[in-house]
């Protein structure tokens, strides 16, 4: 036993000697990054933005107490020049006093005149890095990268959250790093990704004080390696149809005047959208089912709810709507000549020998491609009144 | 002189065994008893000299018959032997036929008409007389008679019987085992009744020559454990048995383990509890502590009320128990790997609370844990020794200064103090204070590794306490029993606690060879209606 337990006592603390502590990192020795903007210098270098949290603002407000201001920011933007993304990680950790902490990295902004140039060789990377997370969300801004960290929030404490929690929503189309890498490598799909923007939060408002927000604006997209457009919110409402992506959003549409007129407005609570392609006279045909679950939540027109031959009609209408609005974003893959809907990833599905002949110039040909579309609107709940509020 | 490392001659201590045997061969050349009062007066007066609570009492029998009443000041109960021998002896021996008959008679004839004790026998072995004196009997010597009559006269001040404050329960039996060894074999025997609930007495300690009990039930007992607890009882040569924790780790399975391989309980129902399932107790005289084998690592996480309460809240009061008793064991070490080595797998809302929070700290996370924890097992520890009056100081330094003041003055973070005290109350949901104190030791080995090896070292170390519980036994009974090796049928005694109407077994791993403990059906119906 002595001998043994001797022995045993000497490896254990030698191999903790040795091997231990490696990669040892204290908290208050990191940098945590909570958001990275990406932007191109004018002499074509890589001008790389970090956020970085400074933990002493976030919690533990009792602790000075004395100061009076409120820190509107936890957040702090770093950034620097470089060749490659790892030169300009290097330039800035020479102006930090403590490591650069990637992993809790929410959000990869990258500015227009580097998107419309180059982006897929960045994407390397963050695929080959061992501290970035796939989980990150890809964003583009036609401003530059930076002025989005350098966003102060109102209510979140950094920048990071802010747009974390917009994403969250679901209004808007949202893609994750690890998404985006995938739509760039997929054949027959090209990659987008959300537009964000700093607006003023009040409309025309009579105040000096320019409030500002963050806001997410439709959506960037890419054709191979560029940016190459811009969809609206409304187009990119019609995308998130189209990708199956549709979570939530509210949808109105107006009753005609012999009908009554007014508006009815709807919440969309379940969606779920097919493509199918067919290859008609050596023409192709793709042909888009939407099923969808709309609530309605308002009224504003003389259509009484309780009657279901209305309810069909209201139906109607809302797929006439949901219809229009997916045409308008499939006009925009037209016209940008981007297959950002997937058209091609669904030929490849139905059939690999069709995707194989018609592989080559894909995004060419979308513009001869035949486009139907139908949706299935079913009206579930109409609220806790049955007849619209009228005057007697 | 050349050192050796084992079997070194140098010094040996255990010259000490031949002087007792040499002793006891002096000692024996005398023993029995002679017969002649004087010799045998004096052979017992420098036996027991320099004891001074032994009392010699002379006294003179109608014949005229010497006598002479031996017994211990204190440990016998002097009102009894007052009423019930001398008086009787005194006044009896004038009257009716004690004179006439023979001198061998006599002291019959004392036994079994004069004195009026419960229990009395005869012995004429010195050794045996003076046992007997030393634990509070009282030998009566005649003249011309070469046997002593021995009447069992013990009564000493004992403490009655309380709540055990160990083990408080909210519903279930209050009393508690005491320092009385009769008491405790009452307490069960109260609650067991039938022939076959065995209490075999067994003596050790060779100067304490301690009473302990071993209770079993025949029938649903292997005796092959029976055997094997004899034998490891009997090797035992010692010169005293003050407390259960000698006899543990004297016949304990792995002695160099941290866990306890015997479970040590001051209720009498989970003693009784235990011995139903076939499993053996031993009493001990002189400690409200039982002992209770074998047991496994989940007996000795249950709780005896666990079987009180309704079952389903003692099922997932057990879910808890678990839950605590693992956070018990890793969370600080959690703490301080993840701070270390891994901030990445905590949420950034949280990381960023936690780095304001450790802002100010200059310790890294392992040496801040550590300070905390130290002072939380001294507090602990100060709590138990402390003399009552100053508790409240203690507290007060406990709760303002180590918590409150430590993290104002920047030197712990708050976080950090909320792990700990987390842990502090998880380290005490035990039922078991001793199985509690060494989940609370491996705690520190478990800190060591993950300041300096992380989420991996930490996975080690699991993975060797792991090793060592399923290789564990108590008594031949795996340890980690019925999880390793797994028994299906026992698991719902284990991470649930069935109905009592479910439990229609007994564990298997001690008493296979009669399983069944109620009828078949016994879970409640809808009454029959009749007509």
């Amino acid at each position: 036993m002595g001998k043994a337990a001797a022995i045993a006592a000497a490896i254990v603390i030698i191999s903790l000697l040795t091997a231990g502590c490696w990669s040892r990192q204290e908290v208050n020795d990191i940098g945590i990054v909570t958001a990275t903007g990406i932007d191109r210098t004018k002499s074509g270098g890589i001008k790389v933005s970090l956020l970085l949290a400074v933990p002493r603002t976030v919690g533990m407000s009792g602790q000075a107490g004395g100061s009076g201001e409120i820190e509107n920011t936890a957040g702090w933007v770093i950034s620097e020049e470089g060749e490659t993304i790892m030169d300009a990680f290097r330039n800035i950790q020479k102006k930090l006093p403590r490591n650069i902490f990637y992993p809790h990295n929410r959000a990869i902004v990258i500015g227009e005149n580097l998107a419309r140039n180059d982006t897929f060789t960045l994407m390397d990377f963050f695929q080959r890095s061992r501290q970035t997370q796939m989980r990150s969300f890809v964003l583009f801004t036609k401003k530059e990268a930076a002025d989005i960290l350098r966003f102060k929030p109102k209510f979140e404490k950094l920048t990071a959250e802010i747009i974390k929690e917009e994403m969250k929503t679901g209004v808007n189309a949202h893609v994750r790093l690890n998404e985006f890498i995938n739509m760039f490598m997929e054949d027959g799909q090209e990659a987008y990704a959300p537009r964000i923007e700093i607006v003023p939060s009040e409309i025309k408002s009579a105040s000096k004080e320019e409030l500002n927000n963050l806001m997410q604006m439709g959506v960037g997209i890419m054709r191979d390696n560029r940016l190459v457009g811009w969809l609206n919110a409304e187009e990119t409402r019609g995308l998130l149809w189209l990708r199956d992506e549709m979570e939530e959003g509210v949808i109105t549409v107006n009753i005609p005047e012999k009908r009554g007129g007014g508006k009815i407005s709807g919440e969309v609570q379940k969606a779920h959208t097919k493509i199918k392609v067919y290859s008609v006279k050596n023409r192709l045909r793709v042909d888009v089912r939407v099923t969808t679950v709309i609530n309605i939540f308002e009224n504003q027109s003389q259509i009484s709810l309780k009657d279901l031959e209305k309810i069909a009609y209201v139906e109607s209408l809302l797929e006439k709507d949901i219809e229009d609005r997916i045409r308008m974003s499939f006009k925009k893959a037209q016209q940008f000549n981007s297959d950002f809907v997937g058209i091609g990833r669904a030929i490849y599905k139905a059939s690999p020998g069709l995707w194989q002949q018609q592989q080559e110039n894909w995004n060419d040909k979308l513009a001869d491609v035949e486009f139907q579309v139908s949706a299935k609107v079913n009206v579930e709940k109409i609220g806790m009144i049955n007849e619209p509020i009228s005057v007697y | 002189m050349p050192f050796r490392f084992r079997g070194s001659r140098i010094w040996r201590p255990n010259n000490n065994n031949d002087a007792v045997a040499a002793e006891e061969q002096q000692a024996a050349k005398q023993t029995v008893l002679t017969g002649s009062y004087s010799s045998d007066l004096q052979l017992f007066k420098t036996s027991l000299e320099r004891l001074s609570d032994v009392v010699f009492r002379e006294i003179q029998l109608a014949g005229p018959c010497r006598a002479v009443l031996i017994y211990l000041d204190g440990m016998a109960d002097v009102h009894q032997i007052d009423t019930d021998i001398l008086k009787a002896l005194l006044l009896e021996s004038g009257g009716r036929n004690l004179k006439e008959a023979a001198a061998e008679d006599l002291l019959v004839n004392i036994e079994t008409q004069v004195v009026s004790a419960a229990q009395t026998m005869r012995d004429n072995q010195i050794n045996n007389i003076i046992d007997h004196i030393l634990s509070g009997g009282t030998a009566l010597l005649l003249d011309g008679v070469p046997d002593a009559l021995l009447i069992s006269t013990q009564k000493w001040d004992k403490r009655s019987i309380e709540e055990p404050a160990s083990e408080p329960v909210i519903r279930g039996p209050r009393d508690g085992f005491i320092e009385n060894l009769r008491t405790n074999t009452s307490l069960i025997r109260r609650r067991l009744k039938d022939q076959k609930i065995k209490m075999e007495a067994m003596q050790i300690g060779r100067l304490s020559k301690t009473e302990i009990v071993l209770v079993y039930v025949e029938g649903i007992v292997d005796p092959k454990l029976l055997d094997e607890l004899k034998q490891r009882l009997e090797r035992i040569d010692i010169d005293a048995i003050l407390e259960s924790g000698y006899l543990e780790e004297l016949i304990e399975d792995s002695p160099y383990s941290i866990f306890p391989q015997i479970l040590n309980t001051e209720r009498p129902d989970r003693v009784a509890g235990f011995i139903l399932e076939g499993k053996i107790g031993i009493l001990i005289d002189n400690t409200p502590f039982a002992l209770v084998l074998p047991v496994t690592m989940f007996d000795l996480l249950g709780a005896s009320e666990d079987y009180y309460q309704r079952y389903i809240p003692s099922t997932v009061t057990r879910w808890l128990r678990l839950w605590l008793a693992f956070s018990a064991l890793v969370f600080p070490s959690l703490y301080i790997a993840i701070l270390t080595f891994h901030q990445e797998m905590l949420p950034t809302s949280l990381l960023l609370s936690i780095a304001a929070s450790r802002e100010a700290v200059p310790f890294p996370a392992i040496i801040e844990a550590f300070i905390m924890e130290l002072a939380f097992e001294g507090l602990r520890e100060a709590g138990v020794r402390l003399p009552r009056p100053v508790g409240q100081a203690v507290s007060i330094v406990g709760a303002l200064v180590i918590g409150q003041a430590a993290v104002q003055a920047g030197l712990v973070s708050a976080s950090l103090v909320i792990v700990v005290s987390f842990t502090g109350i998880a380290s005490f949901i035990f039922p078991v204070y001793s199985f509690g104190v060494a989940v609370r030791l491996l705690r520190f080995p478990l800190m060591i590794i993950a300041g300096t090896m992380g989420l991996f070292g930490i996975l080690l170390v699991l993975l060797a306490i792991l090793i060592h519980l399923v290789g564990l036994r108590s008594f031949g009974v795996p340890y980690m029993y019925p999880v390793a090796p797994l028994d299906v049928s026992g698991l719902k005694d284990v991470f649930i606690r069935a109905p009592w109407w479910a439990m229609r077994k007994r564990p298997k791993s001690t008493s296979s060879s009669n399983p069944y403990r109620m009828k078949r059906g016994l879970r409640p119906r809808k009454p029959h209606r009749k007509g």
